[in-house]
């Protein structure tokens, strides 16, 4: 798995959110708990989530259902709220898998 | 932002196909996870060589969001006693079923209160139990189907709220399902778990 690391997915994703690169995956139905789908946060909090998130904030590792698909995860404590937040890179898209708390 | 139609094309990962495959965007009706309802008309990533959907553009994310909204709306909510949410999942488990099927389970039961099938007025008895007692910390979301309706069916016949309702719903689970005291509603609800 070739592994892009936390400096370089922060930009990456940042770069998708600004320009509507984004998609969210289904398996295989509508996951009511992601908060984004639950309108309970925007896309735009997401990505002060992930702006203002710091190296020990992130953690990396192989997709579980796909190898060689490295998943980006951070989590993280902001604005008193607990984010979890998962997403991967199909060229030149950004997926994001979950915005949990 | 880039904006997808109705056959284009694209890459996405597919769990069927279990790897990186040739996509194409199409309208489909999207369920929700809870079984409370589905997105109309949605455009979707659906993979072009098993037609399992993979995902949606951001583009479709506000009828996605409309859908769970609406859902929501239609939902039976209250804060409960810990413990009366702890009965609804054990009566899952005692179903062999996931905690997912609690709002089918509540739902079951506001049915046949609504409809007479189970005699309403013992709901104001059961509320009497010791069980369902205490401070009202968990939150409990009952959605789909007509439970709502049913739901104000059941608190025009017996002058309680929701939460009430609720309550004394568990203290019927609880000795139905959790107990085993009614075959009846135990095998009826064993085989929609089979079913669903």
């Amino acid at each position: 798995m070739d592994v892009l690391g936390f400096k370089k997915a922060k930009r990456m994703v940042l770069e998708c959110i600004d320009n509507g690169a984004i998609n969210h995956e289904m398996r295989p139905d509508i996951d009511v708990k992601n908060l984004l789908f639950a309108e309970e946060v925007t896309i735009q909090e997401v990505r002060e989530v992930i702006l203002r998130a710091r190296g020990n904030d992130y953690e990396n590792g192989e997709h579980h259902k796909f190898p060689g698909v490295e998943v980006h995860k951070i989590k993280t404590n902001s604005q008193g709220r607990d984010w979890y937040i998962k997403w991967y890179f199909i060229d030149p898209d950004t997926w994001f898998i979950s915005v949990h708390e | 932002m880039k904006i997808y139609k109705e056959g284009d094309t694209g890459k996405a990962l597919c769990e069927t196909c279990e790897g990186l495959v040739d996509t194409i965007y199409q309208v489909r009706d999207l369920p929700l996870s809870d079984g409370s309802g589905e997105a109309k008309d949605v455009l979707a990533i659906v993979c072009s060589s098993c037609d399992t959907v993979c995902g949606i553009p951001h583009q479709s994310l506000p009828l996605v969001q409309k859908a769970v909204s609406e859902s929501k709306r239609q939902a039976v909510e209250s804060r409960v006693p810990v413990q009366v949410d702890d009965i609804l999942n054990v009566a899952c488990q005692k179903l062999a079923a996931l905690p997912d099927f609690r709002s089918s389970l509540v739902r079951y039961y506001a049915k046949k209160l609504a409809t007479g099938a189970f005699p309403v007025e013992q709901l104001k008895t059961l509320l009497g139990d010791d069980v369902v007692t205490g401070r009202s910390i968990r939150r409990v979301s009952v959605k789909g189907g007509t439970v709502r309706s049913d739901f104000e069916v059941i608190k025009a016949a017996t002058h309680l709220s929701s939460t009430d309702c609720l309550k004394a719903i568990t203290v019927k689970i609880k000795d139905d399902i959790v107990d085993g005291h009614n075959e009846q509603a135990l095998n009826e609800l064993q085989t929609i778990v089979a079913i669903s």
